[in-house]
């Protein structure tokens, strides 16, 4: 055996595997390697297949669990979301409907920042008789000088036949370097 | 240390979502209320993807598609990108080509506004579809299926500027050892100098170069590269923006991180690294010594260099440092190859250096130290391949912890780093098919106890149904029992009785028609007194009675007359409350009659629909749960067979160094031989001499 040649092999195949710490991949083709594809191929298909499978199969629970439980015919939802969110960085909201108090929620940092890149997020579930009822949520945050506050929003609503969903919209106000809560229903 | 390309893409992707959605958001007066709602189904699954959790945020997204029927464009492009995310490969494919189709149809055209990027290029659809399939083809390349990432390349056909480094990079890692075709790239590549992506392009083309043969264009690239100074891979405002807890904001936007640095000093590292290789191989050993002499010692390459800088070393006679590093080498890498040769190597030197019996020693303890890894090797073999559960190797006790205490664990992926405290594993574990397949077992396991979960919450479920239904025949029971009919003509009755009083008294304004009791009583009394005063009439003088008669009527009818609004409001009142609850009872009944109706049977249906739902459910899962179970068995068994190629390979290599070794301590017991011949044949004719000089004595 050329012995340099043999040691200079091993550092070009050890090269290649430290490459991987950029994120570079690097595989010898060996001569088995059409059998191993296939195997490999068939695996990842058939773990794929599960994957998707479990998706479906959770769509489908979620969906029996919300038919059975919450109705359209009395379901009610309630949901919170943050435009900019300079003025509050909240920390908690408290939900009453009918001065009764139904969920509350403690935010993490991650949750936050969620809600302030745009997402939407359900904060209550449940079921109302059909009827008039009243919404109180009290956000308790950090303002922009650093202080905690609290903002609350009160809101009257009809329940129906059909599912109600409320937004509560946290919004920076420009013009009184504030944030107010809006009340969205949305329609369906 | 690593760049996470795959979450570099990732975030490119979702933010450039992210971004339409956002501006959707931000003109909603512009949108109709289906547009509206559609944008705000979107951001629900949005704030799941930015807490991260990526299968919630699918399972939304095709949720709004089934409730609320919304389906465009945007909605199959940011499935797809989840449906990468969590290796949904072939059903991403799916969702692309729905998107090409509603793009080609020019379907949401309105709904996919392009957005300013601070002064950049605009993210149009295309871009978007361009950056799920660069994520696709990493992660393909990143499973080691590099002809599903050679497909995924192919479907590229244009490149912008901003992603040909990482489409040129994705290219040679799918193509190796093969030149990319590039075929997306229509003109001559430029690429920066200053990035790092096209540092790792670069390095890729010497490493090509150097196992062609082609040293000198490898020399000028591997110096080029050395000598640069390498930013770091160019982030967008988006991935600022919209980057999840990788940046935070406001650490600003240029700011160069620790991490920048660090791949910084680890290109120019392996720059270094593969330069004193390619002086190896052309033999200027003195070149590569000098390349290496200050190599940093907390660089991940430094294995290598150490190899190379002793082998440099003993090669241009720097023998005492050649010495100590060898030795270096066999004691901080035991288990690596080139610890093993460090070894040979280091007999060799002590042959050569020292004495033939020092030489010899150490070829001896060389010898020992590969037949112990043999040993080692064997044992661990043997114990891997009996073991039940592959899985049991790797120390990641605390991922399956969480994900048995959370029901928001994330089923469909696993980035659980692959520890491990077996030397050889970990070794085995450097290929990342490997990797791949114990990744794969992982999922596999979060997704059976994610099934067990699932299982619970059906036969939740099923007993609520079961209760439900027992309620219902409670309900039934009972109002089988309560005499509907009845209540409803007695309530009839009883509101006729009351409409007609209050018609009468609005008729003829007379208050004694809500006369009370008591005041009923006197009424009669009066009608009785003015009979008996009739009856008297004649025989006696009756205007006394009459006057005084007169007046208790006069008072009785004067508090009737005062209290008959009042009691007429009353009684209205009532019968609001009369008719309130007659449609009350009315409703009930119906509801009651079509409950019970075993024609109408609709309660049935309903309950029938949910617990046929519920069954086929907990169905799925046991049949889940058995391919979960066969094709963790297949994967195990893929394991074990690659880990069992691996200690083949591992006992070839250290059978050739067994052997190697034998040779060259044959070879020392030959010139050990030949010195003793030779101290021989100089002691012979000594002793000759000797024998002579003491016969002539």
């Amino acid at each position: 055996m050329n012995i340099i040649n043999f040691y200079s092999n091993v550092v070009i195949r050890t090269g290649k595997v430290l490459l991987l710490v950029f994120g570079v991949i690097l595989l010898p083709i060996s001569a088995y390697a059409e059998e191993a594809e296939k195997t490999k191929s068939k695996l990842s298909t058939e773990l794929e297949d599960i994957k998707s499978q479990v998706l479906k199969l959770n769509r489908e629970l979620f969906v029996l669990e919300e038919d059975l439980l919450f109705p359209a015919s009395t379901q009610v939802a309630v949901f919170v979301s943050v435009d900019i969110g300079k003025f509050l960085k909240i920390d908690s909201v408290e939900l009453k409907i009918n001065d009764k108090n139904v969920a509350g929620f403690l935010y993490t940092e991650r949750q936050r920042i969620a809600l302030e890149k745009g997402g939407i997020q359900r904060i209550y579930l449940g079921n109302l008789k059909v009827g008039n009822h009243q919404l109180t949520a009290i956000f308790t945050g950090i303002d922009n000088e650093g202080r905690t506050v609290q903002r609350a929003v009160s809101h009257a609503f009809e329940k129906d036949d059909e599912t109600v969903m409320i937004e509560l919209k946290v919004e920076d106000s420009e013009s009184t370097y504030r944030a107010n809560i809006n009340v969205e229903e949305w329609v369906l | 240390m690593q760049i996470n390309v795959v979450m570099f893409i990732k975030v490119i992707f979702v933010s450039a979502i992210v971004t339409l959605l956002m501006g959707t958001s931000s003109s909603v007066q512009a949108f109709d209320g289906n547009d509206q709602l559609e944008d705000k189904l979107y951001r629900q699954a949005l704030y799941f993807y930015f807490t991260g959790n990526y299968s919630e945020a699918l399972m939304q997204v095709s949720l709004n598609r089934q409730r609320f029927k919304t389906n465009s464009s945007r909605s199959h492009l940011f499935e797809a990108g989840l449906q990468v995310s969590v290796g949904l490969h072939k059903q991403a494919e799916i969702s692309l080509n729905k998107f090409e189709q509603s793009q080609a149809l020019g379907l949401n055209n309105n709904s996919t506004p392009v957005i300013e990027e601070q002064g950049k290029s605009n993210t149009s659809p295309e871009e978007l579809k361009l950056i799920a399939l660069l994520q696709l083809t990493e992660q393909k390349i990143q499973q080691s299926d590099n002809q599903a990432a050679q497909h995924a390349l192919r479907r590229m056909t244009q490149v912008p500027n901003a992603y040909r480094e990482q489409y040129h990079t994705l290219s040679q890692l799918a193509y190796w050892p093969e030149q990319p075709p590039l075929t997306a790239l229509n003109n001559t590549i430029e690429t920066s100098q200053q990035s790092s992506a096209s540092a790792y392009i670069a390095l890729n083309k010497a490493l090509q170069l150097i196992e062609q043969q082609e040293f000198e264009p490898a020399k000028i690239l591997l110096e080029t590269i050395k000598n640069t100074e390498w930013q770091a891979q160019s982030v967008t405002f988006w991935q600022v923006l919209f980057n999840p807890f990788l940046r935070f904001f406001d650490q600003g936007i240029k700011e160069e991180t620790n991490e920048d640095k660090i791949q910084q000093q680890a290109i120019n590292d392996y720059a270094r690294l593969l330069l004193a290789q390619l002086y190896i191989k052309q033999e200027l050993y003195e070149a590569a010594y000098y390349e290496l002499k200050d190599f940093p010692q907390d660089s991940p390459y430094t294995e290598s260099a150490l190899f190379i800088f002793a082998f440099s070393a003993q090669k241009i006679r720097q023998f005492t440092t050649s010495f100590t590093l060898l030795d270096l080498m066999q004691k901080r890498y035991p288990y690596s190859n080139l610890g093993w040769q460090s070894a040979l190597l280091f007999s060799a030197q002590a042959t050569e250096q020292k004495s033939l019996e020092q030489g010899m020693t150490s070829y001896q303890q060389t010898a020992k130290l590969y037949q112990q890894r043999l040993s080692d090797l064997t044992r661990f073999n043997d114990d891997f391949l009996m073991s039940e559960d592959v899985l049991s190797y790797l120390s990641l006790k605390p991922e399956k912890k969480q994900a048995k205490n959370s029901s928001n664990s994330q089923p469909l992926t696993s980035n659980t780093p692959l520890t491990t405290d077996s030397l050889w594993l970990k070794k085995a574990l450097l290929n990342t098919e490997l990797q791949s397949q114990y990744q794969t077992l992982i999922e596999l396991d979060l997704l059976s106890i994610h099934l067990q979960e699932q299982r619970l919450k059906s036969q939740w479920l099923y007993e609520t149904l079961e209760l439900n239904k027992l309620r219902k025949a409670n309900i039934t029971e009972k109002q089988k029992r309560r005499p509907y009919q009845a209540i409803i003509t007695e309530l009839r009755a009883k509101k006729q009785h009351i409409a007609d009083m209050i018609a009468q008294a609005e008729n003829k304004q007379q208050g004694h028609i809500f006369a009370d009791p008591n005041q009923a009583r006197l009424l009669k009394r009066i009608k009785q007194s003015k009979q008996a005063i009739n009856v008297i009439d004649g025989h006696r003088n009756i205007d006394e009675y009459q006057e005084r008669l007169a007046r208790v009527e006069g008072v009785i009818t004067w508090q009737l007359q005062g209290a008959l609004p009042q009691r007429l409001w009353q009684h209205k009142k009532q019968l609001n409350v009369l008719e309130r609850e007659l449609v009350h009872i009315e409703q009930q009944q119906k509801r009651f009659d079509v409950l019970s109706d075993p024609e109408l049977g609709l309660a049935k249906t309903d309950t029938h629909d949910l617990v046929a739902r519920q069954q086929k459910s907990s169905t799925k899962i046991t049949s889940l749960l058995n391919a979960v179970a066969q094709v963790r068995a297949e994967t195990s068994h893929e394991i074990r067979e690659n880990v069992n190629d691996f200690v083949s390979r591992q006992r070839t290599l250290l059978e050739q160094h067994a052997l190697t070794t034998r040779h060259e301590m044959a070879g020392v017991l030959e010139k050990m031989l030949s010195v003793d011949k030779r101290i021989e044949q100089q002691l012979v004719p000594a002793k000759q001499t000797q024998s002579n000089a003491v016969g002539t004595l």
